[in-house]
């Protein structure tokens, strides 16, 4: 796919111009648009009030007032509207149509790469995973659940925000490629019962129900309970097609079973939030050498408990705290080839839990300057693994190990003059077990050129602390897993320059040229000597690239479109390498448009990614495409959606990674899904 | 990939040369016609007032072209009449609509109806950010809901029904 045709430099070039002709029409066309032109204003001001309140809004991301022009980061924000629209039912689903991110399936998890890293039998530590501002990366893995296993059903969700780059300067380890907040929704938005149905190919069932009310004191209330459930299709391996092992064909060894649960309840300056996934899944893969065929299964449960407060307790002084507690349990049941091939059933699993307290506070008292400062203490109470052969019974694992985190950090966004903004941050990690002392800075000049052009500047660092899982996880057996308590944290350096430029109307155009380099990268590879898996500090990588994006409205027409090209190496001992897994070009389309009948909309999205490469052989590039039906009112108070995932049915499919036989794992074939929502 | 990105190319092209580029009716006269109706669920000091309803608003805020619509439109007997709140005039305005970025005036003088155009940013609204406002329309989960302030009402020596009382968010 990656072949330089003369096509697709001509395709290049058109998108090219076009942004440019974007941004040379865009001030004069929006000058005289008038929203009052159809009248629209006057017939909405004859209904009353009890009849507005119950109308939807359409509201582009780039509305928010705290403008994103500040930012120290490209922040890329997708509302509960977005969620709608295309129909995404995973945080995977989101964030694989944010400009520069891919997302990978194994069929267990899903995985999230960004410039060009993902490196495979990492669950997601590169980036942090925020749910209202409460950090629920687990303790072991440091894994950001963002498949079916997320803790969080999308409908509850309000608003994602993403801030792509280096965040350790505010959140400490793990911020190393993005920091991922995710918003859930208030019970005033809710504003009493609602329900969803919603069936699909593949055995696909989902069930929700959920209660919001809120009081005129500020009191607020939100309950929300679902279920979903997945049969699966059968799935072919051509690396197990033999008469022993059905053809290759893992039958109903795919299914998928979720459980999510929301109560959120603030009153005041003070939110209780507790919320809990429970994810059973099928592997149908045969990973980690499991037997072809059994049923092998995953199980996650998630629970993440909060007390945060927010409140302006002067009019310069802003104060913020919050205590959290989060639980997090693994189990995998396999079945694996004993030494004379008979199937023994093995139990790996993991248990952690971990505690957080923040406080910061945001001064604006000095004028042209917003400081915050902070302090975290954290308490990993629990980062144990175990592993063991049930029958006969034989331990193999079990290791229990427990850490504390202190930081300390400030940030402070400095306005030198009316066009030039200054925001430096810096923070201090000091981690036990591995032992770490780090200063994490970030610097961000962002000059106003014109009204409607800003150009940023960006240069930080950040860490990850290597992960119990990859310090401590040691499995005996010729296809086990050697331990390596003696990993350093992993490093990036970034630098960026962001130029972006406001549209008139509504929307802006984005360009970004950035350069990461890690040092210490952490991977999993096969030890020479013993033949098992084992994580090291195997080499330095450099990534640099470029993105481009936009989004804006064409009338009652969204376009948010992205190109990215980047070159991911490996720049150690090995010397200029490619990295694998790591897509040269990705190209995406979101487009939404009013369907002019039953107040339905229509979103489709476009998603294509280079070609991969593997230890061996490779991922081809592919183009997948989702068109999603939504908010048709057939009936009062009830709204249908109707969606098409990999709706041309491509076949593609992605890197597997050591811990499989497969080079490269198929992906979902065209799923079709209805969905039903109602309120009382 | 390469039909792919002629395609995304010509989604891009096709919108731009496109360009009529109407504005978005992203909430503007939603939030106009919140306010159309706030003035008319609203008792000023001066109740027998028979001229003009002084609107006054920033010409480059976001509301402005929705408000304007409106002119002439009768409240409660009195014509709506929009004028830049920068215009000398301003001293009599019976609401100010202010952008969600705007300061409110240190003092609202008394028979002064205040709204403001609230905040939505990363975080949440605060609490704090009504102060100076007696109505605060916020964007909330994609609906217009609207709080109330009745201290900054009194303030005013602005009664507000009991309805929009019934109807507002949060009432301070």
């Amino acid at each position: 796919m990656c072949k330089r045709n003369p096509g697709q430099a001509s395709a290049l070039s058109v998108i090219a111009s076009s942004l440019l002709l974007a941004c040379a029409q865009a001030a004069p066309a929006g000058m005289n648009a008038s929203p009052a032109d159809d009248g629209t204003v006057d017939r909405l001001s004859t209904l009353p009030l009890e009849e507005l309140m119950q109308m939807r809004v359409v509201t582009a991301a780039s509305r928010f007032a705290q403008p994103i022009s500040d930012a120290p980061s490209s922040v890329v924000v997708l509302t509960a509207a977005d969620i709608r629209d295309f129909g995404w039912h995973t945080l995977a689903d989101a964030l694989a149509t944010l400009p520069g991110l891919y997302v990978t399936n194994d069929r267990n998890y899903a995985y999230v790469g960004a410039r060009g890293f993902l490196r495979p039998g990492d669950y997601n530590s590169r980036f942090l995973l925020l749910i209202d501002g409460m950090r629920v990366n687990d303790a072991v893995y440091d894994q950001a659940l963002v498949g079916t296993e997320g803790l969080l059903d999308m409908d509850m969700v309000k608003r994602i925000e993403f801030v792509p780059g280096p965040g350790s300067a505010v959140y400490g380890s793990n911020a190393l490629f993005g920091v991922i907040n995710v918003v859930t929704r208030d019970g005033s938005g809710l504003s009493g019962v609602q329900g969803t149905f919603a069936g699909g190919t593949q055995g696909e069932r989902k069930a929700r129900t959920s209660y919001g009310w809120h009081g005129q004191n500020g009191a607020d209330v939100l309950l929300s309970a679902s279920a979903f459930t997945r049969t699966g299709r059968d799935l072919y391996f051509p690396e197990f097609d033999a008469p022993a092992t059905d053809g290759g064909i893992a039958r109903r060894m795919d299914w998928d079973r979720a459980q999510n649960f929301l109560v959120k309840a603030s009153f005041g300056a003070m939110t209780l939030s507790a919320s809990h996934v429970a994810r059973t899944k099928g592997v149908p893969t045969a990973s980690f050498q499991a037997l072809f065929g059994a049923p092998d299964r995953t199980r996650d449960t998630q629970t993440s408990i909060g007390l945060a407060y927010n409140a302006q307790v002067a009019p310069a002084l802003a104060l913020a705290a919050q205590l959290h507690t989060g639980q997090d349990d693994y189990v995998g049941t396999g079945w694996y080839p004993d030494g004379t091939g008979a199937p023994t059933l093995n139990i790996d699993g993991a248990h952690a839990r971990w505690y957080d307290a923040g406080v910061s506070a945001t001064l604006t008292a000095l004028p042209r300057h917003k400081i915050v400062v902070g302090a975290e203490l954290g308490w990993d109470a629990h980062r144990d693994q175990y592993n063991y052969d049930a029958q006969p019974y034989v331990l193999q694992l079990d290791d229990h190990h427990s850490a504390t985190r202190r930081a300390v950090f400030a940030e402070d966004e400095i306005h030198l003059a009316d066009a030039v903004l200054v925001n430096a941050g810096l923070r201090y990690d000091d981690h036990s077990d591995p032992n770490v002392h780090r200063f994490s800075p970030r610097v961000a000049v962002v000059l106003k050129a014109t009204a409607a052009d800003t150009v940023k500047l960006i240069g930080g660092s950040a860490f990850r602390t290597p992960n119990a899982y990859e310090m401590y996880y040691a499995t005996q057996g010729l296809d086990g897993q050697l331990a390596n308590p003696n990993l350093r944290p992993e490093r990036v350096t970034t630098h960026e320059l962001v130029l972006e430029h406001l549209l008139a109307g509504s929307g802006h155009a984005t360009l970004s040229l950035f350069r990461y380099a890690v040092d210490d990268l952490i991977s999993q590879q096969r030890d020479a000597r013993t033949g098992k898996l084992v994580f090291r500090n195997i080499d330095r990588a450099d990534a640099r690239g470029i993105e481009a994006a936009l989004d804006r409205d064409f009338g009652a027409l969204r376009l948010r479109a992205s190109y990215a090209w980047q070159l991911a190496r490996s720049t150690g001992s090995m010397g200029g390498t490619p990295m694998i897994d790591s897509p040269r070009q990705l190209a995406k389309a979101n487009l939404t448009a009013p369907l002019g009948w039953r107040d339905g909309r229509l979103g489709a999205e476009l998603q294509c990614s280079g070609r991969r490469l593997a230890d061996q052989g490779a991922a081809g590039g592919y183009c997948v495409a989702n068109v999603t039906v939504s908010a048709l009112r057939l009936l009062p108070r009830t709204e249908l959606a109707l969606s098409a995932y990999n709706a041309f049915d491509k076949r593609y499919a992605d890197i597997a990674g050591p811990a499989f036989v497969q080079a490269a794992l198929p992906r979902e074939g065209r799923t079709l899904v209805a969905k039903l929502d109602w309120r009382f | 990939m390469a039909r792919a990105l002629t395609l995304l190319a010509l989604l891009t092209g096709f919108g731009l040369a496109g360009s009529t580029c109407r504005a978005q009716v992203d909430g503007v006269d939603l939030k106009a016609a919140y306010i159309f109706n706030f003035a008319m669920f609203t008792t000023w000091p001066d109740a027998g007032a028979k001229g003009p309803l002084v609107v006054c608003a920033q010409p480059d805020g976001p509301l402005w072209p929705s408000l304007q619509a409106l002119n002439g439109r009768p409240v409660n007997g009195r014509p709506w009449s929009v004028t830049d709140v920068a215009h000398p005039k301003a001293a009599h305005c019976d609401i100010v609509v202010l952008a969600r970025t705007a300061q409110p005036p240190a003092l609202p003088a008394a028979g002064m109806l205040v709204v403001r155009d609230g905040v939505v940013r990363v975080g949440d609204m605060r609490v704090g950010d009504m102060r100076g406002a007696a109505i605060t329309l916020v964007e909330d989960d994609e609906h217009i809901r609207f709080d109330i302030d009745t201290q900054e009402a009194a303030r005013c020596g602005l009664r507000f029904s009991s309805r929009l009382l019934r109807l507002a968010r949060n009432v301070l």
